[in-house]
């Protein structure tokens, strides 16, 4: 790998590590920003503490959106009347279509506070990229080289698993690359239910009309999506051919 | 041997093949031919089940095809389709031991017959490693020929491989394939809708129309003889020049008496206006005017007239059409005819081809296949 390439991919990580892993570099920055304010940093918990929670959030509700997309993208593909693709299309866009924060105030009542409301938000929030690009890969291999994996011998396992999977696989990363992206933004709203993460202090600090503490979440949170990004872009990088 | 037996298919009302009974004999090339929609790709895909026929049935050596299940059967079929078909993620290497892979070849057994398998489509070891989007489309259809044949199968199914290839390549791979088709020898099925490909390549050629097979033989016999006035439209007014290709300047040359410098002309060149001079060696000169000369003294070397072998001759194995092309690009009607060494061995002239296109009975007779 080149190494401009490498000092792209590594920057992100490294600016998110020096920024939450390091008090005063949020209140030297924070502080050059907002003189004169007293409370530059959220006073309840530390940044990487929050940074924690918000990647558990974030790393779980992708899991299982990765899994459910990829297995309804599966079935959408392979079931040949093409009623399965047009429901589950339907489904998954109709999942996308709920704003997130209303999801989590329906779930609340019967989920209560904390991260499960949020937890079903982020995975039907993430579910529908993983789930079009799933059928968008799978679709995306040409017939030829399907009539021609067929037509060497293959029986229909091993065209899937030598042909089929590896050529979609690049496109079904991208799917869960997005997803993982729209999640770590969407977890900040997380914290309205009381699920924690780097959007405690954005919460907070609109509360208090403190611009310091809503900058201290929001660029942790900028950070950390960057670096998902980065991190996903490296592994795009391993499986183009 | 191939054959079929009755075989019909139909596609939502409409019949691809409506009651075929043919044999296409073993270790030839049979070139199915027809004009798009005539059923000649199904007609290729009922020999490797990519689709069952709805009656009849196809033997391979006596052997029911639908008694075989289907991706064991095509493990011992090679196959090369249109637009050639190979893993984009796989290394030209790991496109051509594909099926090896699958029949779980020892690592030693597949690395012996990938270097044969290079040699015999002439690409350097270089390619191994490469991925078929780096590949010319010629360099791809080789692969794709590699492929088919990596396993040794006996039978090679080939689906206008050649078709997205631009003209002049196609006409290079066709004498490649050719020249490989004569070391292995397998029983070749090849479906194109170029009828200068299928006169090129056939062994065998099984004209088909409306899902029928309306003629089928040596393409000699075909040409010399269509059947009805399908066939005859089909392969064209100028199937006289098509006739052409099928033979090589072997089978017309005339001997030649080559004068060399330093000695005089001899006798069985004396009575005509010119002669053709060569080196010691026998490698063609020129040529040197022989009227009004003397013809027992000795030729000067400022007698002749120089030429370049290699723009004026034509070698032995070309075809006629090849030596036709030649005498109207060149403008000349004799054309001086060279063995592979680039020794003079004999000549054409026009005249010769012209009787050779125009006549209707002197051929040799080849058995055509049987056609119920």
């Amino acid at each position: 790998m080149k190494a401009s390439r490498l000092v792209s991919v590594l920057s992100f990580p490294s600016l998110l590590i020096l920024f939450t892993a390091f008090p005063p570099v949020q209140e030297l920055l924070l502080g050059s920003l907002f003189p004169g304010n007293n409370e530059l940093i959220y006073p309840r918990s530390s940044l990487l503490q929050l940074l924690g929670t918000h990647l558990v959030l974030t790393a779980v509700s992708t899991a299982a959106a990765t899994a459910a997309g990829f297995l309804l993208g599966l079935f959408a593909y392979l079931e040949p009347s093409g009623a399965g693709r047009r429901s589950v299309a339907g489904l998954s866009g109709v999942a996308q279509t709920f704003p997130p924060a209303a999801v989590i105030a329906l779930a609340v009542p019967s989920l209560g506070f904390g991260a499960p409301p949020v937890l079903l938000a982020l995975f039907l929030y993430g579910m529908l990229p993983v789930v079009v690009n799933t059928t968008k890969g799978f679709d995306g291999v040409s017939p030829r080289v399907l009539e021609a994996a067929k037509g060497v011998g293959m029986n229909r396992i091993r065209q899937f698993s030598l042909v089929e999977f590896p050529l979609a696989l690049p496109v079904i990363l991208a799917g869960i690359r997005i997803s993982a992206v729209i999640n770590v933004g969407t977890a900040a709203i997380g914290a309205v239910a009381g699920a924690g993460g780097l959007g405690a202090p954005i919460i907070a600090g609109l509360v208090r009309f403190n611009p310091s503490l809503v900058l201290q979440g929001a660029l942790a949170t900028a950070l950390l999506a960057l670096s998902i990004d980065a991190a996903f872009g490296l592994i795009a990088d391993k499986t183009r051919t | 041997m191939i054959r079929f037996e009755g075989i019909r298919k139909t596609y939502d009302e409409k019949q691809a093949l409506a009651g075929v009974d043919i044999e296409l004999p073993t270790g030839q090339i049979s070139v199915i031919i027809g004009p798009s929609g005539c059923g000649k790709s199904t007609f290729l895909k009922l020999i490797n089940r990519m689709i069952d026929p709805d009656s009849g049935q196809i033997l391979i050596d006596n052997t029911p095809v639908l008694s075989r299940s289907p991706h064991e059967l095509r493990l011992g079929i090679g196959y090369v389709i249109q637009e050639i078909g190979l893993f984009p993620h796989f290394t030209v290497e790991e496109n051509i031991l594909i099926v090896p892979r699958l029949l779980k070849w020892t690592e030693q057994k597949k690395a012996e017959r990938l270097g044969e398998l290079m040699k015999l489509i002439g690409l350097s070891d270089g390619y191994r490693g490469k991925y078929p989007h780096e590949l010319s489309g010629g360099e791809a259809q080789r692969v794709g020929v590699a492929r088919a044949l990596a396993a040794d199968p006996e039978i090679l199914l080939m689906d206008e491989p050649f078709g997205a290839v631009d003209p002049l390549n196609r006409s290079v791979l066709q004498d490649e394939f050719a020249a490989i088709q004569s070391k292995v020898q397998k029983t070749v099925v090849f479906v194109t809708h170029d009828i200068d490909e299928a006169v090129r390549l056939a062994d065998h050629l099984v004209i088909m129309r409306d899902g029928k097979v309306v003629q089928a033989g040596a393409p000699e016999e075909i040409l010399q003889k269509p059947a009805g006035r399908f066939v005859r439209d089909f392969i064209g007014a100028d199937r006289a020049i098509k006739r052409l290709s099928l033979f090589s300047l072997r089978d017309i040359m005339q001997p030649v008496y080559p004068a060399r410098v330093g000695e005089p002309v001899p006798p069985e060149a004396r009575d005509k206006a010119y002669v053709w001079v060569v080196s010691k060696e026998g490698y063609l000169n020129g040529w040197a005017e022989l009227t009004g000369r003397k013809p027992e003294e000795n030729l000067g070397a400022e007698e002749v007239t120089r030429v370049a072998a290699a723009e004026l001759a034509v070698f032995e194995t070309s075809s006629l059409r090849t030596a036709l092309s030649r005498m109207m690009g060149q403008g000349i009607r004799n054309l001086p005819v060279l063995n592979r060494e680039w020794q003079l061995v004999g000549q054409v002239n026009l005249r010769d081809i012209e009787q050779l296109a125009g006549s209707e009975g002197d051929l040799p007779k080849t058995e055509g296949v049987s056609v119920q």
